[in-house]
C-alpha cells in the first residue's frame, strides 16, 4: 500500500522563518492529489520534504507504512517530474530515461523492456536517439515523465510540470497527465499553482496558503461548499466576488444590505445565517450565478438589482461583464447572446441560493450544514 | 530625395565604403597585431639563422636547421624539458583531481551554514593573491630540512597548492551555471553525491574543465621563481634554463633563438588552442566573481 | 549527504593551506627571528620588530634609506604597467572587437606574449631588441641618426615597465575584450539607430558597461604584475645598483645573497602589507569613479 501521510509536517528556516506549519494530510493509494496554493504557500517545499530534496525540521512523513523521515531520496521509491524537466543535457532521451535503472544495476533486457514501453505509452519512441537540446517543450516534459514512469515508483511527484508549456499544450498535456494516473493506477502528488489545473486533474485538492491547508476536498466540494474566503476566492474563475454587507431584517425575512443594493436570502438560510442578523458580514456570489437575463433556471432564487456595465470582456463562449451597482463593483458572466451595453443601466439577476456568508473576523465560512 | 544618383549607385557607393573601411581596418589591426607580437616572431625566425647571421638583425637570410640542431643536440636541455613535462602534466592532473571536487562541494554542497560555502570560496582566491615572495623563506628553509630542495615531487606539491586555487575560481562559476535541478533529478534517480559528480556534473562543465586545466598547464610551464630558488640541478624546469642560458652562452644569438622557441612553442600553441574557452572561462570565473 | 561535501574540500583545502597558508604564517614568525643562514654563531633568537625597524628607520636624515627607494620604485612601476596595460589594453581590446577576416589570427597574435615564460621574453628583449649594438632598438637608431643609448644600464626602470606591460598587456586585452564581446547587440544596434558618435559610444556606454570586467582586470592585473620576478631578474638584474629593485626582488636578495631569513621575513611581510594596501586603494578608486557613470 502506498498512500502518503504528513503529520505535523513543519519546515523551518534558520533564520527563523516558518515555511510549513504543521499540517496534516492522508493521501490515499492511487490517488491523484494536487496541492494547490499562490507562490509562496510552501506547496513545493511540502513536496521536496517527500521527496527527500528538504529537510523535515519537525513531524513525519509515511510512504505507505514507512516513516522515511531519515530515509535518503534515492530510497524513499519516488520519482519527480520536475517544472524545468532536469534532463540531463549531456545525455539522449533514452539513457536519460534509463539512467535510474542502470546506477540501481538492473539488467539490459530490462531496462529496455521498461524504456520502450514507458517510451510508448508516451509516444517519444522515435525520439530515443535524440538529445534535450533537440526536443521541444512538450517532447522534453515528456521524457521527463518516461524517466518517473520507468522507476514503476510507489509515489509519484510533480512540482508544476506543465508551467512552461505554452497555454494551448498545457491543455492537451493536463488531460493526458490524467489519462496516464489512471493507466498507472499510482499515487500521485501533483502541485501547481493553477486552479483550473487542479480542478479538471485532481480526485482531492488541497489548497494551501502561507504553509497552511486552507481545505482539502474533491474539486466539487471546494468550489461548491468553500470552507473559507481565501478558498473561495482562489478556486474559480473569475473569481468569486465579495461584498462588505451587513445581514439585515427585510420584508419578513433576512436580506443582504451591501449599502448599494439589497438582495434577500433564500427562506430555507434562515435558521443557519439568523445568528448573524444585524451583523457585518462578507457576502460572497460567483460570476457565473449572475445572469442580466432573467434565467428560466428554476432552481435558482434570482434576486434582482440594477447596475451599470462598466466593461464587455468577450470571450466567444461567453461573456465577462464588470457591472457596478452604487459603491460596488463586481463582475458577472454572462450568455454570449446577452445584449449588455456600454455604461447602460441593466437588470443584473443575483442567483441566491447559491450565495456564500463570510465572518468577517474570522473569514471563514458560515456553515450551511 | 534630391540626390541625382540612382538607388543602385548609392547603394554600391554604401557598400564600397564598407569595403575601403573594412579593409583599412584590417590592415590596421593586423599591423598592430604583428608589431606587438614582433619580439616573439623575430626570435621564431632567428631560430633558423646561422650564428653569423644572427648577430645583426636582419629580416632577409638563408634558413638552416643547423642551430636547432645544435640546440635540440644539447643534452642538458633534456633535463630541463622532462622536469617541465613532468611538472606540467602531473602538477595539472593533480590540480584538477583536488580542485573539481572542491568547487563542486562548494557550489552545491549543503553545510551547517549557509554562509560557509562563500566564505571557504573566498578564502581560496585570498590565496591566488598571495605572492610567492611571502612564503619563500618558510618553504626554502622547510624544504632543506626534509631535503625536498632540488627534488621533483617536492616541487609540484608546491605547484598544486598555488593552484588549485585557480582550478576553484573558474570551476565554481562553470558549475553554478548547471541547474541544481538536474542533480537534485540525479539524486532522486539514485545518484550518490560523488556519482552526482562524475557521472552528471563534470561531463556538464567539460569546456571549464579544460579551460582551467590549460591555464594552469601554461602558468606552470612558465613558473619561474619557485622553481628558481626551490631547485638546483636536478629538478630545474625551462624556465630556470632560459636564465641560465643567458648567464653561459652569452651572445649566441640564434642557439638562444632555437632554444627560446623550443620553450615557448608548446605554451603558445596551447594558448592558440585554448584562447576561446580560455576567454569563456577566464571572464566566467572573474566576473561572476 | 553533508559530511561527503566536506570530504570534497578537505584535500584541496589541506593541501592550499599547507603549501601558501602555513607558510605565510611562517614568515611572519620568522620576521620577528634574528636569523642568519650565513652566520650560524649568531643563534636564532628573537627579534621583534627590530627587522621591520632595520628596512623603516630614518637615521642619518636627509639620508634615507635604501628599503623607501626601493618601495617608490615598486610603486612606480607597478603604478606606470598597471595604468598601460589597463588604457593600451582598452585600446587593443576594442580595435579586436571587430569582425574582420581573420580576427582570431590577431587576436592570438597578440594574446602571445601572455604565453611566454617571463624570462625567455626578457632574454628576447634584452639581446635581439634593446642591444645598442646588435638589436633592432641599435640599429633603427642608427638608422635614424642618433646614438642608442644603453637603456638597460641608463632608463632601467622604464625598460622595466614597457617589458612588463608588454608581457601582461594580453591578459588585461583578454578580460575587456571579453566584456566588450559581452555587450547585447541591441545596445550596439540601438547606438547606430541614434547616430551616437564613436566617443560617445565608446566612453560613455562601452566602458561603464564592462566595468566589472576591468575590475577584475586590474586586480589580478596588479597582482601579477607586484609577483613579476623573472624580467627584472634576466633583464637589468635590479641594477644599475639597486636602482630598478622591486620589493619582491629585494626579497629574493636578502634570501639568497644576504641569507638573512629574519630580515627577508620582514621584507616580506611588508610587501604584503603594502600589497594589500595598494589592492584596497586601487578597489575603491574603481569604485569611486565607477559611481559616476552610475
Amino acid at each position: 500500500m502506498s498512500g502518503v501521510t504528513l503529520k505535523d509536517l513543519v519546515k523551518r528556516y534558520p533564520n527563523g522563518f516558518q515555511a510549513v506549519n504543521s499540517i496534516n494530510l492522508e493521501i490515499h493509494d492511487k490517488e491523484f492529489v494536487v496541492l494547490v496554493g499562490p507562490s509562496g504557500c510552501a506547496k513545493s517545499t511540502t513536496l521536496r520534504m517527500v521527496a527527500g530534496l528538504e529537510e523535515i525540521s519537525d513531524g513525519q512523513i509515511l510512504i505507505g507504512d514507512r516513516v522515511v523521515n531519515d530515509v535518503a531520496a534515492k530510497d524513499r521509491n519516488i520519482a519527480m517530474v520536475f517544472q524545468n524537466y532536469a534532463l540531463y543535457p549531456h545525455m539522449d532521451v533514452y539513457k536519460n530515461m534509463a539512467f535510474a535503472l542502470k546506477l540501481r544495476k538492473f539488467t539490459k533486457e530490462e531496462i529496455d523492456k521498461r524504456v520502450r514501453r514507458a517510451a510508448d505509452i508516451l509516444g517519444i519512441v522515435p525520439l530515443l536517439e535524440r538529445k534535450p537540446k533537440q526536443l521541444s517543450g512538450g517532447q522534453r516534459q515528456r521524457v521527463a515523465v518516461g524517466r518517473a514512469i520507468v522507476r514503476e515508483p510507489e509515489v509519484f511527484l510533480f512540482d508544476e510540470p506543465l508551467s512552461n508549456l505554452d497555454a494551448k499544450l498545457r491543455v492537451t498535456m493536463r488531460a493526458e497527465v490524467t489519462k496516464l494516473q489512471h493507466q498507472l493506477e499510482t499515487t500521485m502528488i501533483y502541485v501547481t499553482h493553477d486552479q483550473v489545473e487542479a480542478m479538471t486533474m485532481g480526485d482531492r485538492i488541497v489548497i494551501m496558503k502561507d504553509g497552511y491547508i486552507m481545505q482539502v476536498g474533491t474539486p466539487l466540494e471546494v468550489y461548491d461548499s468553500p470552507d473559507n474566503e481565501f478558498v473561495a476566492g482562489f478556486i474559480g474563475s473569475p473569481a468569486m466576488n465579495f461584498f462588505r454587507a451587513k445581514l439585515v431584517q427585510a420584508d419578513g425575512g433576512l436580506a443582504v444590505d451591501t449599502g448599494s443594493f439589497q438582495v434577500k436570502v433564500p427562506k430555507e438560510y434562515h435558521d443557519v445565517y439568523g445568528s448573524y442578523k444585524d451583523k457585518d458580514v462578507t457576502f460572497g456570489m460567483r460570476p457565473e450565478n449572475i445572469a442580466d437575463d432573467l434565467p428560466e433556471d428554476s432552481r435558482g432564487q434570482w434576486e434582482k438589482l440594477n447596475a451599470v456595465v462598466r466593461l464587455i470582456e468577450p470571450l466567444g463562449a461567453e461573456i465577462i461583464l464588470e457591472m457596478e451597482s452604487g459603491q460596488q463593483r463586481f463582475t458577472a458572466r454572462v450568455d454570449p447572446q446577452s445584449k449588455s451595453r456600454l455604461n447602460q443601466t441593466a437588470q443584473v439577476y443575483f442567483n441566491m441560493r447559491k450565495m456564500q456568508l463570510f465572518d468577517v473576523k474570522t473569514e471563514q465560512v458560515i456553515p450551511r450544514r | 530625395m534630391s540626390d541625382p544618383r540612382t538607388i543602385q549607385e548609392i547603394q554600391r557607393s554604401i557598400r564600397t565604403k564598407k569595403a575601403v573601411r573594412m579593409t583599412v581596418l584590417t590592415i590596421f589591426v593586423f599591423t598592430v597585431a604583428i608589431l606587438y607580437f614582433s619580439p616573439v616572431l623575430y626570435m621564431h625566425l632567428s631560430a633558423f639563422k646561422t650564428e653569423y647571421d644572427a648577430v645583426s638583425p636582419s629580416l632577409f637570410f638563408k634558413p638552416t636547421l643547423d642551430t636547432f640542431q645544435k640546440v635540440l643536440g644539447d643534452e642538458t636541455m633534456y633535463g630541463y624539458l622532462k622536469n617541465s613535462l613532468f611538472q606540467v602534466f602531473v602538477g595539472t592532473i593533480i590540480s584538477l583531481l583536488l580542485g573539481i571536487p572542491a568547487a563542486f562541494a562548494l557550489t552545491f554542497g549543503k553545510f551547517k551554514y549557509r554562509t560557509t560555502n562563500n566564505k571557504v570560496y573566498l578564502w581560496f582566491l585570498t590565496t591566488i593573491l598571495l605572492p610567492p615572495v611571502a612564503v619563500i623563506i618558510p618553504l626554502y628553509t622547510w624544504f632543506q630540512t626534509v631535503n625536498l630542495i632540488d627534488n621533483r615531487f617536492g616541487l609540484m606539491i608546491i605547484y598544486v597548492g598555488f593552484h588549485v586555487p585557480i582550478v576553484v575560481w573558474m570551476l565554481h562559476s562553470f558549475f553554478s551555471d548547471v541547474p541544481v535541478e538536474i542533480l537534485e533529478a540525479a539524486e532522486i534517480d539514485g545518484c550518490s553525491r560523488f556519482q552526482q559528480l562524475t557521472l552528471i556534473a563534470a561531463p556538464l562543465v567539460k569546456t571549464g574543465i579544460i579551460a582551467a586545466g590549460l591555464l594552469v598547464a601554461v602558468f606552470i610551464w612558465n613558473e619561474f621563481f619557485l622553481a628558481f630558488n626551490l631547485t638546483g640541478n636536478e629538478a630545474a624546469t625551462l624556465p630556470v634554463y632560459m636564465a641560465r642560458f643567458r648567464e653561459q652562452q652569452g651572445m649566441f644569438v640564434a642557439q638562444l633563438s632555437a632554444a627560446s622557441t623550443v620553450v615557448i612553442l608548446p605554451a603558445v600553441i596551447f594558448g592558440w588552442i585554448s584562447q576561446k574557452s580560455l576567454v569563456k572561462g577566464l571572464t566566467a570565473g572573474g566576473v561572476k566573481g | 549527504m553533508k559530511h561527503k561535501d566536506w570530504l570534497f574540500l578537505i584535500p584541496g583545502m589541506t593541501t592550499v593551506a599547507v603549501i601558501t597558508q602555513v607558510p605565510f604564517l611562517l614568515t611572519l614568525v620568522y620576521s620577528t627571528l634574528r636569523w642568519n643562514l650565513a652566520r650560524p654563531d649568531l643563534p636564532v633568537k628573537f627579534y621583534g620588530f627590530k627587522n621591520y625597524w632595520y628596512f623603516l628607520r630614518i637615521q642619518d636624515w636627509p639620508q634615507i634609506p635604501e628599503f623607501y627607494y626601493i618601495v617608490w620604485q615598486t610603486v612606480l612601476i607597478t603604478f606606470c604597467a598597471l595604468a598601460l596595460c589597463t588604457i593600451v589594453g582598452f585600446l587593443l581590446a576594442l580595435l579586436l572587437d571587430h569582425a574582420i577576416p581573420g580576427v582570431n589570427v590577431a587576436r592570438t597574435l597578440i594574446l602571445g606574449p601572455f604565453f611566454v615564460m617571463s624570462t625567455a621574453s626578457g632574454v628576447i628583449w634584452k639581446t635581439t631588441i634593446l642591444n645598442t649594438t646588435f638589436g633592432w632598438y641599435g640599429v633603427i637608431a642608427k638608422f635614424l641618426g642618433f646614438t642608442p643609448v644603453d637603456l638597460i644600464s641608463y632608463h632601467p626602470i622604464a625598460v622595466i615597465v614597457i617589458l612588463f606591460s608588454w608581457r601582461w598587456m594580453p591578459f588585461f586585452v583578454l578580460m575587456m575584450l571579453a566584456g566588450l564581446q559581452s555587450i547585447p547587440e541591441e545596445i550596439v544596434d540601438s547606438m547606430e539607430v541614434d547616430g551616437t558618435n564613436w566617443w560617445n559610444a565608446t566612453f560613455s556606454v562601452k566602458l561603464p558597461m564592462i566595468r566589472k570586467h576591468i575590475t577584475v582586470a586590474m586586480m589580478l592585473g596588479l597582482i601579477f604584475l607586484v609577483k613579476e620576478f623573472g624580467l627584472i631578474l634576466v633583464t637589468t638584474a635590479g641594477g644599475p645598483g639597486t636602482s630598478s629593485y622591486t620589493l619582491p626582488y629585494a626579497v629574493y636578495m636578502q634570501v639568497f645573497n644576504a641569507s638573512n631569513v629574519g630580515r627577508a621575513g620582514a621584507l616580506a611581510v611588508i610587501t604584503v602589507i603594502l600589497t594589500l594596501i595598494g589592492i584596497n586603494i586601487l578597489y575603491q578608486t574603481i569604485q569611486k569613479r565607477s559611481a559616476i557613470y552610475e
